[in-house]
């Protein structure tokens, strides 16, 4: 869009002096003009009186030309009378309204009666013409008589009208210096009108580049969030401005990728440092199963032998026992998989149960609860049932004499699937619980890990934004119950 | 003031100083605008009525202009002639300027010349002389009116004005109330009213008429002149040369005062009767004292107001009544 011309900076600084000085300029004009009109008006007081004396003064001079053609009848004389008469009938005003005013009235008569003279001298000069001397010299006396009524009247009018305007002269002195007053009121007003609207027009030249000068300010600070500077009615001030609040944008945005950027790295170091936390952890696993298989690959190949043996022998409780043992062992070495089909898992605890009945037949009982519709629909981190029963078989039952009890149970509550394993054991205090669910971080534990340990920080690693996949219920002496808790819609966060 | 320093203080405290000046200068500059508009417009409406003179009045103009020529006096039977004058021209929409009919002022002469519409006048003692300048009117086409005396004459002039007959016969009805006792009678005369002075004839016509077979002996008569106080002189002179004078008649108002007034500091009250002249407050006191019997009083305000009537008729369609009797009242104890 081309800029106007007006919107230029220069323009709005020359109409903004120019307009002041006009406005300025224009009100002297008016104190000049009201005081030219007093004194027009104090000239023109006297100017009907001069009007009607220099008519009187006509009227006097008119008479020589008269009485020399009267007396001489001059041709001359008739020429100048004819002329003056002219002049005098040109001099007196045409139509005279009536007016209500004495002096105007009594004006009015004097005009005709010095009409009335000048018809008198016209009827003098025919008479003249006539040779009719009585007529003429009558006529004559009768215009004597009427000019010095004439002047008589003009004296009497002006006098009569000086005495009056003397009066009025006070109340018109008066007047005009009120009039002068509000004058001068008025400069002032208008002065300090201009003053203002100076200030008005620099505050509106340099608000924009105040406020440009504040932005640079927040800027430099970091502020990028300021609101950007209104645009002005200076076309060249608004191109700073306008440039200004989009550099100020796009530094806004420039910096808005920056952090995107980073705040994406961050995400990408956050879950590589993860990853390699998880690969520390499955190799520490891998190791424990390593550790673990060495002697389940020994003792596998020697339940069999122990197996077969038995069955030669006629054992055949002793071969049922190794056979499950064998079982239990090749459940445990080929699996590969991290998380498994429930149907699996509870198929590894079966095996496990069998043992223990063997191992504990009258001090422990031992209950699996599950849907079997659950078995093939849910999938679960492999290995975490087993080890927990392990625990409690392990630590819960020590120091007591009574039949032990575990119950594992397999729940759906929608939208999740409810594993717990609760024994009627020893139970754990609040501090115990409490370590268990907040492990220390995997490269400082030790590198031999208890089986709850590791399926406590198994569960936190697959499931990492549920922190209350797993949760413990115990209390000393009441038995101990661990629940975990999956999302049947949310995958687990598998390691690639 | 106060709210607009309010304004920019209460704009201090919750924005700065920098808003602050600009509040203020906003206002400064609506108020100084404000005021200067009013100032100006004060100040060109004051210039505008500025003027030594005052301007004539021209929304209804006048539809003609007459002129009275009256005594040159102030009498106030003339005032009153004025006010009617006037109340009558603003009724008809025409004005009136005065003049006066004495000779020497040359006003009356110079009547035809002053090109008014219609000329009524007062004639004053020499009415050959009015006479003379009414027909140099009248040939100029002029309409012209007598009011208050009558010039016997072959052309009918219209006429506004008292019968002096007529108060000569009140005056006689007025006399006859007061009782039956012969009466001597001395009728006083004045400059001051010209127009009873001029035609006392037919004054006394109308007394001799209306109580002739009671008068003991003649009427005589006294003049005044325009000096107010000149019935004072009367009063002593007639006492010492005519004793036995009982009633007095006087033509003029200010006469009849100045001569009670010499009545009641002689001591002559109940003695010497008066009918007075005119309805001035003054002699309305005395009638109620019974000082003085009873008053004559014309209506000069009447007689200004039929005066440009008659005038205004006679310019506009040509003809008015030749004579407008405008009457006489008897105001005694009884009636005022």
């Amino acid at each position: 869009m081309r800029p106007k011309v007006t919107s230029s900076f220069r323009m709005q600084m020359v109409f903004s002096i120019f307009g002041i000085f006009t406005l300025l300029v224009i009100s002297t004009t008016y104190i000049l003009f009201s005081t030219i009109r007093i004194q027009n008006i104090i000239n023109s007081s006297f100017q009907k009186e001069r009007y009607l004396r220099s008519i009187q003064e006509a009227l006097t001079a008119y008479q020589e030309p008269l009485l020399e053609y009267l007396s001489t009848r001059s041709s001359n004389a008739l020429a100048r009378h004819l002329i003056e008469s002219q002049t005098l009938r040109n001099r007196i005003p045409a139509n005279i309204p009536i007016s209500r005013d004495q002096s105007l009235l009594r004006e009015r008569e004097v005009y005709h009666l010095i009409d009335a003279f000048l018809e008198l001298a016209e009827q003098a000069v025919e008479l003249k013409r006539g040779r009719d001397v009585e007529g003429y010299t009558r006529l004559y006396d009768e215009m004597m008589d009427l000019l010095s009524y004439i002047n008589h009247e003009t004296e009497s009018l002006s006098t009569e009208r000086f005495r009056n305007q003397v009066d009025q002269y006070g109340v018109f002195i008066n007047n005009s210096r009120t009039v002068l007053q509000w004058n001068l009121v008025f400069i002032v007003c208008i002065s300090l009108f201009s003053i203002f609207l100076l200030f008005r027009s620099v505050e509106k030249m340099t608000e924009p580049m105040v406020r440009l000068s504040a932005m640079a300010s927040e800027l430099s600070a970091g502020n990028f969030s300021i609101e950007d500077i209104k645009t002005s009615s200076i076309y060249e001030i608004d191109r700073v401005v306008e440039a200004f609040n989009q550099m100020k944008h796009e530094i806004r945005q420039y910096i808005e990728e920056i952090r995107r950027q980073e705040g994406i790295k961050q995400d990408y170091m956050q879950a590589r440092m993860r990853n390699l936390k998880m690969e520390g952890l499955v190799r520490r696993m891998e190791i424990y199963t390593l550790q673990a298989q060495m002697n389940p690959h020994f003792l596998f190949n020697t339940l069999n032998t122990g197996m077969q043996l038995a069955i030669v022998e006629g054992a055949e409780r002793t071969g049922e026992y190794m056979e499950y043992l064998a079982l239990l062992f090749r459940h445990n070495i080929k699996n590969k998989e991290s998380i498994v089909p429930l149907r699996y898992e509870i198929e590894g605890l079966t095996y496990y149960f069998y043992i223990l009945k063997v191992r504990f037949p009258k001090n422990l009982d031992l209950v699996l609860d599950y849907p079997e519709r659950l078995l093939d629909t849910c999938k679960v981190p492999v290995a975490i049932l087993q080890p927990l029963v392990e625990n409690c078989v392990v630590h819960a039952f020590k120091n007591k004499e009574d039949i032990g009890s575990v119950i594992v149970r397999v729940e759906e509550k929608e939208p999740y699937i409810e594993l717990s394993v609760s024994d009627n054991g020893c139970g754990m205090d609040e501090e115990q619980i409490h370590s268990l669910l907040h492990p220390v971080p995997v490269e400082e534990s030790s590198p031999r890990i208890m089986g709850l340990e590791n399926v406590i920080q198994r569960l936190y690693f697959f499931y990492p934004e549920d922190p209350e996949v797993i949760t413990i219920q115990s209390m000393p002496g009441k038995g101990t119950t661990i629940t975990i808790r999956i999302h049947r819609g949310k995958e687990p966060c598998i390691v690639s | 003031m106060p709210g607009p320093i309010l304004l920019c203080c209460a704009t201090f405290r919750s924005k700065g100083i920098l808003e602050c000046v600009k509040i203020f200068v906003r206002l400064g500059m609506i108020i100084c605008g404000f005021l200067s508009l009013i100032t100006l417009s004060v100040s060109v409406s004051q210039l505008l009525k500025l003027d030594i003179r005052q301007e004539d009045d021209i929304t209804v103009a006048p539809i003609y202009h007459f002129s009275i020529y009256l005594p040159d006096t102030q009498d106030s039977f003339f005032t009153a002639i004025k006010r009617g004058a006037e109340k009558a021209a603003e009724e008809q929409n025409v004005v009136v300027s005065y003049h006066s009919i004495d000779p020497v002022r040359l006003e009356l002469q110079q009547a035809s010349y002053t090109g008014v519409d219609g000329v009524a006048i007062c004639p004053y003692l020499d009415d050959l002389f009015a006479k003379t300048q009414i027909e140099k009117i009248v040939q100029k086409q002029i309409p012209v009116i007598l009011i208050n005396h009558l010039i016997l004459h072959d052309q009918p002039w219209p006429y506004i004005g008292p019968n002096s007959f007529d108060i000569g016969r009140k005056m006689g009805t007025l006399l006859s109330r007061l009782g039956n006792e012969p009466i001597r009678l001395a009728i006083v005369y004045s400059k001051k009213e010209p127009g009873i002075y001029a035609e006392r004839e037919l004054v006394e016509m109308g007394l001799t008429s209306s109580i002739g077979n009671r008068l003991s002996t003649s009427i005589k008569s006294f003049y005044t002149g325009r000096n107010p106080l000149d019935a004072e002189m009367v009063m002593y002179r007639l006492l010492r040369e005519e004793p036995e004078i009982n009633t007095l008649v006087f033509t003029d108002a200010n006469d009849t005062i100045a001569a009670t007034q010499a009545l009641i500091d002689m001591n002559l009250v109940g003695r010497i009767r008066i009918i007075g002249f005119g309805n001035e407050k003054s002699i309305i006191e005395y009638i109620h004292k019974g000082v003085i019997a009873g008053t004559i009083a014309i209506n000069p305000e009447r007689i200004g107001y039929q005066a440009i009537k008659s005038l205004y008729e006679l310019k506009a369609t040509g003809y008015t009544s030749t004579s407008v009797n405008t009457g006489v009242e008897i105001l005694d104890r009884g009636q005022s």
